[in-house]
């Protein structure tokens, strides 16, 4: 019991069986309202997180992923962003930021939008 | 560890030597409250899981035993905290423990036991859009005593109390080693109010 104790243990160590995303950040915008401003993450076409922004435009989001690309979607088109990681893009509509599956942690300086 | 060994090596002993019926058996159910605690995702995320419970001990006369069970617990995100448990339903608790068990009698009804084991639980969401599953599962390690009353003369029924400490690790995966402890493991404080019946 006690060996197969020791092999249940050490068995889940290192996977990487479920990934996950985490993001943090602030929406800089002249004139929309923060308090229904709904950003969404999606993956796989399906929403893993949302969350209204708070009060000066950060946010904090997390939710389960696969192993592709994650978007951040915003319903504003967005002008330009700085975070800590590189690799990320403006989609081709500026609605969205595009993730590459491998980066799951990344703090936005800031996401400037057009309006 | 001593006594661990103590233990493996009666208990064989106790069940191939002994022909005599004196391996008793009970079966058991529960109610059970789940609070997580610490500083993680289960904890900070989630409200207080509640659900039932089924199991089974043997127990020899040297008063070393062990036991099982079967755990369903169910609970909510609590508000406004849905951004950082992600877009899926209300979690699902699904839990087998396997233990051994001491047992210390401290008069005609009333018995003490302790228990410390092994524990394999599944974390499950339904995600928001559709019915496939997210499922998360890991091993820990289970902790815990009881305090059993004996209802009727021939010792068949019993009601207990019973407390637990248990560890979740599971294999949620983040770059940044903050983030990952804190959505990958949890520790659970369990409250059982049981029912035994002996024979």
């Amino acid at each position: 019991m006690l060996v197969l104790f020791l092999v249940l243990m050490s068995c889940d160590a290192d996977s990487r069986n479920n990934p996950r995303i985490y993001m943090e950040g602030k929406i800089v915008s002249q004139s929309i309202d923060y308090k229904f401003y709904m950003l969404k993450v999606y993956n796989e076409n399906r929403v893993v997180a949302e969350t209204l922004l708070e009060n000066g435009g950060t946010f904090k989001l997390s939710g389960p992923v696969s192993n592709s690309v994650t978007t951040l979607s915003s319903p504003e088109k967005i002008k330009t962003f700085s975070a800590d990681k590189s690799g990320l893009s403006i989609s081709s509509d500026s609605l969205s930021i595009i993730i590459p599956a491998e980066i799951t942690f990344v703090k936005f300086n800031e996401i400037v939008l057009k309006k | 560890m001593k006594n661990l060994s103590l233990v493996l090596l009666l208990l064989p002993m106790c069940y191939l030597a002994q022909k005599k019926p004196d391996v008793v058996a009970n079966i058991e159910a529960k109610m059970a409250i789940l609070k997580p605690i610490g500083n993680n995702s289960l904890a900070q995320d989630l409200k207080t899981f509640y659900g039932f419970s089924l199991g089974g001990n043997l127990m020899t006369p040297v008063n070393f035993g062990v036991g099982a069970d079967f755990s369903m617990l169910y609970s909510n995100v609590q508000y406004g905290k849905r951004n950082t448990y992600g877009n899926v339903g209300s979690p699902r608790l699904s839990m087998v423990n396997v233990f051994l068990t001491h047992r210390e009698n401290i008069s005609e009804e009333f018995l003490i036991e302790e228990l410390a084991g092994l524990s394999y639980t599944e974390q499950k969401n339904f995600f928001v859009d559709g019915n496939q599953l997210l499922k998360n599962s890991g091993f820990g390690l289970l902790l815990g005593g009881k305090a059993i009353y004996i209802l009727d003369p021939e010792a068949y029924q019993a009601v207990f109390v019973e407390a637990r400490f248990q560890t979740f690790r599971t294999n949620i995966y983040n770059e940044n080693s903050e983030i990952q402890k804190y959505y990958d493991r949890s520790y659970f404080l369990t409250l059982n109010l049981g029912y035994r019946f002996n024979f």
